[in-house]
């Protein structure tokens, strides 16, 4: 790399921290790092700055009711949901929703088999995702997230405990052979983890996925999609094109 | 209290001491709500992201490693992001009106009775603060609001290579006046922890 190009992606480094940059940015930068100890260095202090920045505003009392809620709430040992911006009949409609859906694909999957076995191998994993997903429905830390899209929409199934969920989305668009849908975990320092490759089927306007992580999915703070080459990408090279925040 | 008490707490919280839990909610609540309303500019919603951040405490306590950092830096983390995604999805725009006053906020704190917290985030605050206000919005856009380069351009009206430059500039700015770095790395002195 020429000396203006370092300096270039070295410029990058503060809003790195900030978490500022833009898509094409942040890939560029982190392949960057990952050949450079000194803006790494350089990288870390602007870390601590982005640190302190979480010290630098005047301390607020929240009302006393607050504490009243969350003393009742762990003395009664109510099941811990995560501050759901989703209201509780939003959630039960997200499970509903998910169900049906996976009742819709087990039927029309169970008459593509016997009429179409050249799709063999792609609708058993259609038939795995589906029966994760009925398990995760049923697992008592189970939770639904909305899915946000332009296109349509959505519910992420997951017991933040466990290491895989099950992502329902409607209304993508079918893709070109050239393309796929990837998944992204995002961790809270921003970090993009790969979560899998999926496409909607021929004929469906609906997508499922079981995303997987090598770590508990409570390690992170949101999903996301993006449209990839065929093969995958090794991190996001556009916009999501839909997300869902797991609200920690 | 030193960090190996509050790990301690911590550890009892992992083991559902209630006590314990209660007890870093009082010595952390002002500040993860300050981070939330800050963020969300909405009493009712960071209420709700607020306790959800303890209530994540409550059942992630075994996730918490000290050598990662500390207690209160691993809360407030977890509180901004969660403020963040809420904001991001609700697709909130908050008009420029709303903004705190800062200078009011400092005001509030009589001098002579400032606890030495208080009088830390005083000096961030005031650091930060003093930055020229083309400099400090765009970071205030990119740590508070989440917003990328170009979000922050259409925000503030501004070309991309112009927030680039000033958020650059407001960051080296800080870090020299927080971590006592030059410009180059050096070291001139090492702050107090």
């Amino acid at each position: 790399m020429n000396a203006s190009g370092h300096e270039d992606l070295r410029g990058l480094l503060a809003a790195y921290a900030l978490g500022a940059l833009e898509a094409e940015e942040l890939e560029l930068a982190e392949a960057h790092l990952q050949g450079c100890p000194d803006c790494q260095a350089e990288l870390d202090q602007y870390q601590g700055v982005a640190e302190k920045l979480l010290y630098a505003l005047p301390p607020r009392l929240p009302p006393a009711r607050l504490r009243v809620r969350l003393a009742d709430r762990i003395a009664r040992g109510q099941p811990l949901s995560a501050s759901r911006r989703i209201p509780w009949s939003r959630t039960v409609l997200a499970l509903a929703l998910a169900v049906v859906a996976l009742l819709f694909l087990n039927a029309a999957l169970a008459v593509e088999l016997r009429s179409l076995q050249v799709r063999q191998r792609t609708l058993s994993q259609e038939i795995q995702t589906q029966n994760t997903a009925l398990a995760l429905v049923a697992y008592p830390g189970s939770q639904a997230l909305s899915v946000v899209s332009k296109e349509g929409g959505g519910a992420f199934v997951l017991d933040p405990d466990l290491e895989s969920g099950a992502l329902f989305a409607w209304g993508l668009p079918v893709l070109d052979q050239a393309h796929t849908y990837q998944a992204w975990l995002v961790k809270p320092d921003g970090v993009r983890v790969n979560g899998g490759l999926f496409t909607v089927p021929r004929g469906q306007t609906f997508a499922s996925v079981i995303v997987k992580s090598d770590q508990p999915l409570s390690s992170y703070s949101s999903l996301g999609v993006t449209v990839e080459p065929r093969n995958g990408s090794s991190a996001p090279s556009g916009a999501w094109v839909l997300s869902v925040g797991f609200g920690s | 209290m030193p960090e190996s008490q509050e790990g301690e707490l911590v550890g009892l919280v992992a083991k559902g001491d209630q006590q314990a839990l209660l007890e870093l909610y009082d010595r952390y609540a002002s500040r993860v709500y300050a981070l939330t309303l800050r963020v969300l500019r909405d009493s009712m919603a960071a209420e709700e992201v607020t306790q959800d951040v303890f209530l994540r405490l409550w059942s992630r306590a075994r996730l918490y490693v000290p050598s990662r950092g500390t207690v209160s830096t691993w809360l407030l983390t977890i509180a901004r992001n969660a403020s963040l995604d809420r904001l991001r999805l609700e697709r909130r725009r908050l008009p420029a009106s709303n903004e705190m006053d800062p200078d009011s906020l400092l005001e509030s704190i009589p001098e002579g009775t400032a606890s030495p917290e208080e009088l830390r985030w005083r000096g961030l605050s005031l650091a930060l603060q003093e930055l020229p206000a083309e400099q400090r919005r765009p970071i205030e856009l990119a740590y508070y609001q989440g917003l990328s380069h170009s979000q922050i351009a259409e925000e503030l009206g501004w070309p991309i290579g112009t927030v680039k430059t000033r958020l650059r500039l407001g960051m080296e700015e800080l870090r020299r006046s927080w971590l006592g770095q030059d410009a180059r790395g050096k070291r001139i002195q090492e702050p107090p922890a």
